[in-house]
């Protein structure tokens, strides 16, 4: 029995070395307000980045991040679940008269292919039958001799959407290989020959060919007149509280979002978007 | 000698999974040398430089202690009632088959059921807690087998003898059969544990992927293994790579860990002259 | 019996017997909330565009099922076909060994079965995915991969397994079939293993429900292609991970999020029906 005695206070020690950053729990329960945000894994960088500078002017305020994609997000705050979305889609307007929507800005989508494809350029035309899937062989499009792989965002994706609405349907080529995430994107076009994608463009995404659009080349210094971009915005509640708004509020016109690629973009025709 | 022809053949498929395994873990520690350092033991992450693991190691460890510490009762409860009392026989088929079959159900398919109950059913959010619901759920049949496999390897003349001198059967139970169990008990909820360390399909949308900058039971709580998938798949950190194998290596050394204390302790808490006479 | 129970048996009675009934209670939930789902799912588009489709575009209201469902069975069979004769051939090395190495090689083992998942869906990322590209000439992300990762997935927990159903044969037997003459390999193939057929049908179908449940490695190096495989190293998705990527599109409370209850169904009844099996094979071993 002295044994076990033993083990038992041995095993409350570990479970209690476990609990000790847990001290911050009854700090929890004096918590006035408990703001969480939902979303696009685009805006989840800058979120995290600026949420600690916002959170030590509110002391008192606790601030959780999660990710999810676009489409959760504006859902979780429609029902509730959630108090800020993160989203790059437009949300339906039976949804959208629910919310209040803060705009950062733009996002840059870049088509990315893989460098030994060999090709820099494409025509809107070729681009679009490249994503559909009608081009096989980059061969065709005075590339080198590589079959054609087109790499995808789930449908939850905001940037899904926004490429989505500018193909003719049935839409993007079902025979894509699919990765969750802008950076599995990234990744996987990066290292598969004859790989072809779509991106959330950032400062720091590299080892891949930026494909020039028709006249457009995709040129960092001047992305507000590439047309192909999303619009990440905040979207809160009409009901939420002033609290939130303002957090919603501060997050679209943190002065950090350039560092993630989010800019003003200036009046020019978008592709897509309404 | 003569015939050992397939026994060739079998030592060579065994040479080639020793050196499969060995390649694995070499690799992972191999690309992680890059990275590893008290540095990247404590601190955050980030996803401009070179960040750290700090926030998830104490994630894990918090949920994964709070979820056994959870289940070990209700698992225990079970166990008991199967193999001491066991009622009617229907009820031990039934007993029998839920157990099974919900130990090995596809723990993305527990994600799912507790983001539907607790995230969207009760409003909580994604959180430690709720993250800490999922691992009960998924390691309660565990414990459950893990108890019924101890109290059966404890001989029933033992039961019986300790009945036979009028004792009861909770005074059976907490002098004879747990003791004698308990060895077996401790090294099953060793490998409880270890599965619990390495979940992430559960998690990842009851738990949340990030860490957040403030402690609470309702912030987002990603683990290791969470951590691991985020970084591997989805990071465009500059080191992302090596700090995935990183992340890797002392997950892994954290399983080994409790394995081995948990074997330790099991051999400690051995009956050694019961066994030396049986022997 | 009961009536001479005192307060404390009373007491320990009432409070397993509630951990019990709870366990039973949890798990037939479990299968009434998805069975309700699910019924719920095929009430509203049927069982053409479902179960049987091969069309996935769930913003459609094409939710074909058929893809998953083979993408499950090619990747478990695959890492079944690569994993068993890896562990027969441990298992019949360990055999011959000194009771004490045995034990060694069974601790390393049960050490190797705690390796997290992740951890070999970083591997397949980093050595399967290439490798595959390297030898097809397609992208790397397929099927075969996937399956790959999880042969050696399950590959400690069936060597496990298998010694320990190798190890149950009599010595006696073993000595007797040497003794008449038989060569080692005939004593192997026609003795211990053919004794021991159905705790190694036993140990492939924990291996089996291990493989087809696994969710993160599978979706590190699949692909997730919706569409019919047509090849093995064409990408592709299972139950599970298809699971895991449309549960943000479809979270409770959207058209068509059912059919992800329905997917979970799918999983659940194939781990019933291989438990009842499990029932078969254990009452016909010896």
């Amino acid at each position: 029995m002295k044994r076990i005695g033993i083990i038992g206070m041995l095993w409350g020690l570990l479970i209690a070395t476990g609990f000790y950053p847990a001290r911050g729990t009854l700090g929890v329960l004096r918590v006035a307000h408990h703001v969480s945000i939902v979303g696009a894994t685009s805006l989840m960088p800058l979120t995290k980045r600026f949420v600690p500078e916002w959170e030590q002017k509110h002391p008192g305020v606790v601030v959780s991040i999660a990710a999810g994609g676009s489409w959760a997000g504006i859902l979780a705050v429609t029902e509730g679940h959630a108090d800020i979305g993160m989203a790059d889609l437009i949300p339906p307007s039976r949804l959208a008269v629910r919310l209040v929507g803060y705009p950062a800005g733009r996002l840059a989508v870049a088509f990315i292919a893989n460098n030994k494809d060999g090709v820099k350029e494409v025509s809107e035309s070729q681009l679009m039958q490249l994503l559909l899937g009608r081009i096989p062989n980059w061969r065709s499009i005075g590339g080198r001799d590589e079959p054609v792989i087109v790499v995808s965002r789930p449908l939850s994706s905001g940037a899904r959407a926004m490429i989505d609405s500018f193909l003719p349907p049935p839409g993007l080529s079902a025979d894509a290989i699919i990765q969750l995430s802008n950076g599995a994107v990234l990744k996987t076009v990066r290292d598969t020959p004859g790989a072809i994608g779509y991106v959330e463009w950032r400062p720091g995404m590299g080892g891949v060919t930026m494909l020039g659009i028709g006249h457009h080349a995709f040129d960092t210094t001047h992305l507000a007149t590439w047309p192909y971009f999303t619009k990440p915005t905040f979207y809160v509640h009409k009901r939420a509280s002033d609290l939130v708004k303002n957090l919603a509020q501060a997050l679209s016109q943190a002065p950090a979002k350039t560092d993630f690629g989010i800019y003003r973009g200036h009046v020019i025709t978008p592709k897509g978007l309404p | 000698m003569r015939g050992i022809g397939w026994h060739r053949a079998a030592l060579a498929g065994s040479l080639l999974v020793g050196i499969m395994f060995l390649g694995i873990i070499a690799d992972l520690v191999w690309q992680s040398l890059g990275v590893l350092s008290w540095h990247f033991l404590w601190s955050p992450p980030s996803e401009m430089g070179r960040g750290g693991i700090g926030p998830e190691v104490r994630n894990t460890l918090v949920m994964v202690g709070a979820a056994s510490l959870i289940s070990l009762p209700l698992g225990l409860a079970g166990a008991v009632f199967r193999v001491e009392y066991s009622g009617a026989p229907l009820f031990v088929k039934v007993f029998d088959r839920v157990r099974f079959t919900f130990l090995s159900l596809p723990t993305i398919v527990v994600g799912l059921l507790v983001y539907q109950w607790v995230i969207v059913g009760l409003g909580w959010p994604l959180s430690i807690r709720s993250g800490i619901v999922a691992l009960v759920v998924m390691n309660w049949p565990f414990v459950v087998n893990v108890g019924i496999e101890a109290l059966e390897g404890v001989p029933d003349t033992c039961r019986e003898g300790s009945l036979a001198l009028g004792a009861t059967r909770s005074q059976t139970l907490r002098r004879i059969v747990f003791p004698t169990a308990l060895p077996a008990l401790v090294a099953g909820l060793g490998a409880a544990t270890a599965r619990l360390l390495g979940e992430s399909a559960a998690l990842i949308f009851t738990a949340g992927m990030n860490v957040a900058v403030h402690w609470s039971w309702g912030m987002p709580g990603e683990t290791l293994a969470v951590h691991l998938w985020y970084l591997r798949t989805e990071s465009l950190a500059p080191y992302a790579n090596a700090e995935a194998a990183g992340t890797g290596v002392v997950l892994l050394a954290v399983v080994a860990l409790v394995l081995y204390l948990t074997q330790k302790i099991a051999h400690w808490l051995k009956p050694r002259d019961y066994s030396r006479k049986s022997a | 019996m009961k009536r001479q129970m005192g307060m404390g048996d009373q007491c320990l009675y009432r409070v397993v017997w509630v951990g019990a009934f709870s366990l039973v209670v949890l798990g037939i939930a479990i299968f009434a909330i998805l069975f309700w789902g699910t019924a719920k799912f095929v009430l509203a588009h049927g069982l053409n565009q479902s179960l049987l489709g091969l069309i996935y575009e769930p913003t459609q209201g094409r939710f074909g099922l058929l893809p998953f469902m083979a993408g499950s069975l090619v990747v478990s069979g695959i890492a079944l076909a690569v994993a068993i004769p890896l562990a027969l051939s441990l298992a019949v090395t360990v055999v011959d060994m000194t009771p004490r190495r045995t034990e060694t090689v069974r601790q390393i083992l049960s050490g190797l079965v705690a390796i997290p998942s992740v951890v070999f869906g970083w591997w397949g990322l980093s050595v399967v995915v290439p490798a595959i590209r390297w030898i097809s000439g397609h992208s790397g992300f397929s099927l075969l991969a996937a399956g790959l990762v999880l042969a050696v997935m399950i590959l400690p927990t069936l060597s496990l397994l298998s010694i320990n159903a190798l190890t149950r044969v009599r010595v006696q037997w073993v000595e007797g079939s040497l003794a008449l003459g038989a060569t080692p390999d005939q004593t192997m193939g026609r003795l211990i293993l053919a004794v021991s057929r159905f705790p190694l049908l036993e140990a492939s179908i924990i291996a089996l429900g291990r493989a087809l449940g696994e969710t993160m490695a599978v979706q590190m190096v699949i692909g997730g292609r919706v569409l019919l495989p047509h090849g093995l190293v064409s990408p592709g998705a299972t139950l599970t991970t298809q699971i895991l990527t449309d549960m943000s599109l479809l979270p409770p409370g959207v058209s068509g999020h059912h059919v992800l209850d329905f997917m979970a169904l799918l999983l659940l009844a194939a781990m019933y029906g291989m438990v009842v099996l499990l029932e078969r094979t254990r009452r016909m071993s010896p």
